[in-house]
């Protein structure tokens, strides 16, 4: 054996020697993009990306400076650090075509003039992690889903978060789906599918598994990759509706699981696990290859490793969909899951997601805690010295429970306030109001 | 062994460089089609999306004709999405707007083939079907080159057979189920298309198969083609991927450019976009009169429960101006009239027999009498 290693040497050597070449020259090539940029006044200025410049700016009469790297050009706009400049607003450009850095120098970019504050050396709320085209992202987006499916846990803000991704940043960003729910609304899951579906072709999308039941476990099946962190879980995706002994049809059943093979059969995980999540007498079983530790899926408990027997819905556990295939690695915390992800570093692009999720949780908490009264008081629940304040006061009930209904939006509908009841809330009060001026 | 080794490496290396410097704009493989000021063939694109007989109706499509023809377009682009169900799914789990469904309304589909196969017959025609099932997919059968989106359906309607599926007698059965059902052979040769093929997607209890001959098919109403479609129990409901394959559909598209493309159209220009604009206006026009001719009814209702005592007739009166406001929006809206009479099961003629009554009592209140008794079935 060793002489046949010895005789491929030669011509390996000569391949790699090659392959070398031809890699530093397509990367050299790649990295010298040559831009061609024609200013308002007709001349033309020329660089690279990569470089660092200093552009005059004019726009509505106010001028400004702005120094940095140069990281994008367009026909119609540039990009310096994280200025977004328009070539017919430009007055000068001026920088000497310099050696582009890598990427990680492309971080530290511009200040213009006007800018005085520092910049974090942390995750939050830091542009400097733009993405340049052709540039793999070092950050990510991380968007919470904790609580019910449907009323905490929505598409509202995932739409929310891909909008400002889009907009902001742009194609080929990463987004994290910290996931920590006991399912809920199989509508809104459907939503939230569509919404995932549509934005996965421009983003990776990561489910990182906490706790994921039901409806929540469906969403991480959504994703291009899911993780777990060591104590996650996922699965039991039966459906019901109200009472618990209320579970849906089998007809409805092995439609959820045909609906679930075919959201699994876009991920690399195998359609097959989705029945034993869902019915108590389907099974799920491998194999491992010993020698080539290929794994072979069975939908019965005949195979080596039984995940899922009779009796049981399978929720897996962290290290069972490891071993099983279920899952892409387990991660603890964001230095591991970066790790995973090949970044270098867990860097949180900005906090949008936190923000919004943060931002939606106290407003339906709160509704949760006046929601109920306020019923109660348009109902009648009300003191008052007279008549006519009692009545007044049950009025101002419905306005507000009318003013929480345009706070809650869409998800109205799931809390008790949709267009209909708002619109028979209006009558009510209008009732009210007729009742109070015969008194 | 080492020269073609050298020489395999490379252009394996050249090949990938080349694919890495692909820019995104050449990722769609019809990107290449362009739309221009005033080259290429001129396009009007007619969207048909929405409900059927309300945001699709022949009386917005109709007074348009003249304008279509004014605006000479090479071809006519209609852009069909018309569908009951949001997808499988949502059928399977009941999740769907049953107001929003289309329904089965023969003399307005037959208008609309009217006024695109005989009146605007001169002008070429295409439709992409993004999604369809019932009266629209039945619409969309009449004209002969259909494209369709990649996660698109052609479903059945049941629409048709509801009208003689409840008659026991023989032969009038056979009457009014022929009677129903004759409309589709005239949709079908619109479409040049077989009658059968149109029949199985409106007629529950027939077969069909059909036949290759050549690229075509030829349908049957029986189990003996090459290929069985509905066997009898079922009625068709066919992928876009599906009608492709027997001859249906001219082929699978994602984007108009896609259409374009597949019509041999590099470049092109869009013409009556004002009549584009006019038809996606309507769609958002009538649902607001809707609205307000919902609340119209609504208001009618309270009013009508406030008229008692010294206040009676002051609220007949409020209630009598709320019918006549209803009434005035639904003859002049027909969307309005169907979404009212389906949500509040409330018709035209109900609502001037309702008015008549009220200003009778009214009347009687005037002169002293009782108010007598309200009309019946109203909003009281």
């Amino acid at each position: 054996m060793q002489s046949t290693t010895m005789k491929m040497s030669t011509p390996m050597k000569y391949i790699k020697t090659v392959l070398i070449f031809c890699t530093i020259f397509c990367a050299s090539v790649a990295f010298a993009a040559d831009i061609e940029i024609r200013l308002q006044d007709g001349s033309i200025w020329n660089g690279v990306t990569g470089q660092v410049i200093t552009i005059q700016y004019e726009e509505n009469g106010k001028k400004s400076t702005f120094t940095g790297e140069l990281t994008r050009a367009t026909k119609t706009y540039i990009m310096v650090g994280d200025e977004f400049l328009f070539i017919d607003k430009i007055t000068s450009i001026e920088g000497e075509q310099t050696e582009p850095k890598d990427d990680t120098d492309s971080e530290d970019i511009s200040s213009g003039t006007e800018e005085t504050g520092d910049s974090t050396d942390t995750a939050v709320d830091d542009k400097k992690s733009l993405a340049v085209e052709g540039d793999l992202p070092k950050g990510v987006f991380v968007l919470p889903l904790h609580q019910m499916v449907g009323t905490y846990f929505r598409p509202t803000e995932i739409r929310d978060l891909i909008a400002h991704i889009d907009e902001k940043y742009g194609p080929g960003q990463i987004i994290v789906f910290e996931i920590h729910s006991g399912g809920g609304s199989v509508l809104k899951w459907s939503e939230i599918r569509d919404v995932v579906f549509e934005a996965r072709e421009r983003h990776r999308f990561i489910a990182w598994i906490d706790h994921a039941i039901s409806g929540a476990a469906a969403t991480g099946f959504l994703c291009d990759e899911v993780y777990y962190r060591s104590a996650g879980e996922l699965g039991s995706i039966t459906m019901y509706s109200g009472h618990i002994d209320n579970v849906s049809p089998d007809w409805q059943l092995f439609g959820w699981i045909k609906e679930l093979e075919s959201v699994l059969a876009r991920t690399s995980h195998t359609p097959l696990v989705a029945g034993c999540m869902v019915k108590v007498d389907l099974n799920f079983s491998y194999d491992v290859d010993p020698e080539t530790g290929e794994l072979t899926y069975y939908a019965h408990e005949f195979g080596d490793v039984v995940l899922s027997k009779s009796g049981r819905n399978l929720t897996l556990g962290s290290q069972e969909a490891l071993d099983s295939g279920l899952c892409d690695g387990i991660a603890d915390t964001g230095e591991e899951l970066a790790a995973h992800l090949d970044l270098e570093e867990w860097i949180e692009i900005d906090s949008y997601g936190r923000d919004i999720a943060e931002q939606w949780w106290a407003t339906l908490g709160e509704f949760e805690q006046v929601g109920n009264e306020l019923r109660a008081e348009l109902g009648g629940n009300v003191s008052g010295d007279s008549p006519r304040e009692r009545i007044g006061n049950q009025i101002k009930a419905g306005e507000e429970l009318i003013r929480w209904s345009k706070k809650l939006g869409e998800t109205g509908m799931m809390m008790g306030l949709s267009e209909e009841n708002v619109s028979a809330l209006k009558r009510m009060i209008e009732d009210l109001k007729h009742q109070r001026s015969n008194l | 062994m080492m020269n073609r080794l050298f020489t395999l490496t490379l252009v394996l290396l050249t090949a990938s460089s080349a694919f890495a410097f692909q820019d995104d704009s050449k990722v769609l493989w019809s990107d290449s089609v362009v739309q221009t000021e005033s080259d290429g063939p001129s396009i009007l694109i007619i969207p048909m999306q929405g409900q059927m007989h309300t945001d699709i109706h022949n009386s917005v499509l109709a007074p348009l004709a003249d304008r279509i023809k004014e605006a000479k377009p090479d071809y006519i682009l209609i852009e069909m999405l018309s569908r009951d169900w949001r997808n499988e799914f949502h059928k399977l789990m009941g999740w769907g707007d049953r107001e929003e469904f289309s329904g089965y309304d023969k003399g307005d589909i037959m208008e609309i083939a009217k006024l695109f196969h005989v009146e605007l017959k001169d002008i070429e025609q295409v439709i992409w079907v993004q999604d369809a099932s019932g009266a629209s997919s039945i619409l969309a059968l009449s004209w002969p080159t259909i494209y369709m989106s990649n996660d698109g359906y052609l479903h059945a309607t049941m629409g048709v057979s509801r009208q003689f599926d409840y008659i026991n007698a023989a032969d009038t059965y056979g009457k009014i189920r022929e009677a129903a059902l004759a409309h589709t052979k005239a949709l079908a040769l619109y479409g040049n298309r077989s009658p059968e093929l149109l029949r199985a997607f409106a007629d529950p209890e027939v077969s069909l198969s059909g036949t290759w001959k050549g690229k075509k098919v030829e349908w049957e109403e029986s189990l003996l083609g090459d290929f069985v479609i509905d066997a009898g129990e079922g009625m068709p409901h066919l992928t876009a991927t599906t009608s492709t394959e027997v001859g249906i559909s001219v082929g699978n598209v994602q984007t108009r450019n896609d259409v374009l493309l597949a019509m041999g159209i590099r470049e092109y220009h869009l013409v009556g976009e004002d009549i584009t604009s006019e038809i996606t206006a309507h769609s958002e026009k009538w649902r607001k009169d809707f609205v307000k001719a919902a609340d119209a009814w609504l208001d009618a209702e309270q009013y009508g429960r406030w008229a008692a005592g010294g206040d009676a007739a002051r609220y007949m009166r409020k209630q009598i101006g709320e019918l006549q406001r209803l009434l005035k929006m639904m003859e002049k809206s027909p969307a309005v009239a169907m979404r009212m009479g389906r949500k509040y099961r409330i018709r035209a003629n109900q609502l001037e027999k309702m008015i008549e009554q009220l200003e009778e009592m009214l009347d009687n209140l005037r002169k002293g009498g009782g108010g007598g008794g309200r009309p019946g079935g109203g909003p009281m």
